[in-house]
């Protein structure tokens, strides 16, 4: 996948969360730019399952940007396919 | 069940009653609590407790004055409140979540002479405007709090002579006006949660380890992290978790035995199982307070980890639990049975008690309770009569003595385990352009799922409910509220239901039914 495909998911999800499409910048961090709550990720979370079928622990001890996030989005499907190659 | 306070010294100091025990039981190397990859015996504890101490008299703390500490949950946190105890001084907790405005009011009207913070919070405060102010202590930066402490000496300093009916510690709690009430508490308030709960009810083992959700200057948090744990020479966690992740991750880490949990973080973990499952293998009693645990969470739990949840509830003012359930003998979606020490009444308008069965007003009468709001002589004397509080919650007790929760007497709720006041999220959507009146309601399919924030609005002439504007209400809305207190729902309605004297009928609004048989209800509904 590449990192558009996670972002564009990824700006959706936030955007259903009620947080405006212009506040969405890549380097936006979610708790301290988009004051994200803890449910906030967690529905994050779940949305980038829904949506994309990966796995991604988003935890909030490190503030993350949507950059960041969508770069785990890729390791996350990368570590996926790599053990169903291997299988 | 015999008085605790009774059995209590006249002169009795809560940080030495505690650190002392556990030093004349053994417990010197005992780990007291975890931070990060750091650990703290009670040796450790009680030597840093003493420093600290030191040097709040060496800043000119005296007895009876208030220091503020706004810290997350940290050892800098622990040391401090004991440390201030111990010279009878006054430790004020604030919650790091409070905004600006908020932690303005409480160093104000709690005259903190001192506050400990981090630089990042000194920024955002600045200027501190509090007459009363006359140090600032920092966490972080170059000249730590904790270098303070190193160049104590590590020479035995005798704690203050107190009262156990002195003041010991203040907690700020919400209040229906918006201005937080500071709940004042005593030396034996502490030991009292502690007997009662701690040790009568859950059995509390010294070789227990505690991981609280809920964070030190909350009333939960402080019993469940501060004191709770050294009434047993146990151990506990001191977390910086933010999030579901943090927190399996953190059990993962620490192995706690005692989980202390909130209605939302249960529910949260268990969403993200299919993600990051939760290894509750060391854990041998989950406990949930702060809100209503609605029992379709209560019963997944068990499906999920073959563990029950012993719920309970407590307020600010009775500093921890009162109403509990038990291992073995919980009822899902109840909030339990009287803690030993509480005398838990459901009574009517005239003050009888209630048949099983039958809703009322809920009194608590207990040793804990606190000594009042802090210059609020009105609303302590509103909430208080002798040894009893009323709480404000409506509740029902069933033939089996269970007591179940069935709302609130005045408009406020609970949302993700705290306090919401609807004129708040009501004022806000005001001033959206296009709507006209509003009334906000909690919603929670009768107990059967978490709090939700309900609004019903009706527009301004001209304007039609569409989902471009229910989008842009519920956007307006995440922009000015913290994101918890903003609607989940969006109902549009013609007119909204008004009491004789033109006031919004909040209830009616409340009763679904009673709105779709009087008023047009849109059909546009938020499913976000």
């Amino acid at each position: 996948m590449d990192n558009s495909k996670a972002m564009d998911t990824l700006k959706a999800i936030l955007i259903d969360l009620g947080i405006p499409k212009e506040s969405l910048h890549q380097d936006a961090l979610l708790q301290e730019d988009l004051q994200l709550d803890s449910t906030e990720i967690v529905e994050i979370a779940l949305g980038l399952k829904r949506r994309l079928g990966v796995s991604v622990k988003l935890e909030g001890r490190q503030d993350m940007t949507l950059d960041q996030v969508c770069h785990k989005v890729e390791a996350a499907i990368s570590v996926h396919s790599n053990s169903n190659h291997a299988s | 069940m015999e008085s605790i306070s009774e059995q209590l010294p006249s002169i009795f100091n809560v940080a030495a009653y505690f650190l002392n025990n556990n030093l004349e039981q053994g417990n010197h190397q005992k780990i007291a609590f975890v931070h990060g990859d750091d650990t703290y015996t009670y040796d450790q504890l009680s030597c840093f407790v003493q420093r600290t101490a030191r040097s709040l008299l060496s800043l000119g703390l005296e007895r009876e004055n208030r220091i503020a500490i706004l810290l997350p949950d940290t050892p800098e946190l622990v040391f401090t409140f004991w440390g201030a105890v111990w010279i009878g001084a006054v430790p004020v907790p604030i919650n790091t979540a409070c905004n600006l405005e908020e932690v303005q009011y409480i160093l104000q009207d709690s005259r903190a002479k001192i506050l400990l913070t981090t630089q990042e919070w000194q920024e955002k405060l600045a200027p501190i405007e509090s007459q009363f102010l006359q140090h600032i202590l920092l966490k972080d930066g170059d000249n730590t709090f904790l270098s303070l402490l190193d160049r104590q000496l590590d020479k035995p300093i005798p704690c203050a002579k107190t009262s156990k009916d002195e003041p010991a510690f203040w907690l700020y709690t919400s209040g229906s006006t918006g201005k937080p009430k500071g709940v004042i508490h005593l030396h034996q308030s502490m030991v009292v949660c502690a007997e009662h709960y701690a040790k009568a009810t859950l059995n509390l083992q010294p070789n227990d380890i505690t991981y609280s959700v809920a964070k030190v200057p909350f009333a939960y948090g402080l019993g469940n992290t501060l004191y709770m744990p050294m009434a047993v020479g146990a151990t506990t966690v001191l977390s910086d978790a933010s999030n579901a992740f943090d927190i399996i991750s953190d059990i993962q880490r620490y192995r706690p035995t005692v989980f202390f949990g909130i209605p939302s973080i249960y529910a949260n973990i268990l969403a993200v199982h299919d993600i990051s499952p939760l290894d509750a293998s060391s854990v041998r009693l989950c406990v949930s307070a702060a809100e209503q645990l609605p029992e379709s969470i209560w019963q997944k739990w068990r499906e999920t980890y073959d563990r029950e949840i012993c719920e309970g509830i407590g307020t600010t003012e009775f500093l921890h639990i009162f109403l509990a359930n038990r291992l073995g003998e919980c009822k899902p979606g109840t909030s339990g049975r009287p803690v030993p020490g509480y005398d838990v009444r459901v009574v009517d308008e005239n003050g009888l008690p209630c048949p099983p069965g039958e809703i009322g007003d809920l009194l608590v009468s207990g040793e804990s309770l606190m000594l009042g709001y802090w210059n609020r002589l009105r609303e302590t004397r509103q909430a208080l009569y002798g040894n009893t509080m009323k709480t404000g919650d409506k509740y029902l007790c069933d033939a089996d003595g269970y007591f179940k929760f069935m709302g609130r007497k005045d408009d406020l709720f609970k949302v993700n385990g705290q306090w919401v006041s609807p004129l708040e999220i009501e004022d806000i959507l005001h001033q959206h352009p296009q709507v006209l009146e509003v009334a906000v309601v909690p919603e929670s399919d009768r107990g059967e799922q978490l709090t939700q924030v309900v609004a019903y609005v009706s527009l301004k002439p001209g304007q039609k409910p569409s989902s471009e504007l229910e989008t842009s209400i519920y956007k307006f809305a995440k922009q000015r509220l913290p994101h918890f207190k903003a609607p989940k729902i969006i109902y549009f309605v013609e007119h909204l239901p008004r009491t004789s004297t033109g006031k919004i009928h909040r209830k009616l609004v409340g009763s679904s039914q009673n709105l779709a048989e009087s008023f047009y209800i849109s059909e546009v509904k938020n499913t976000k």
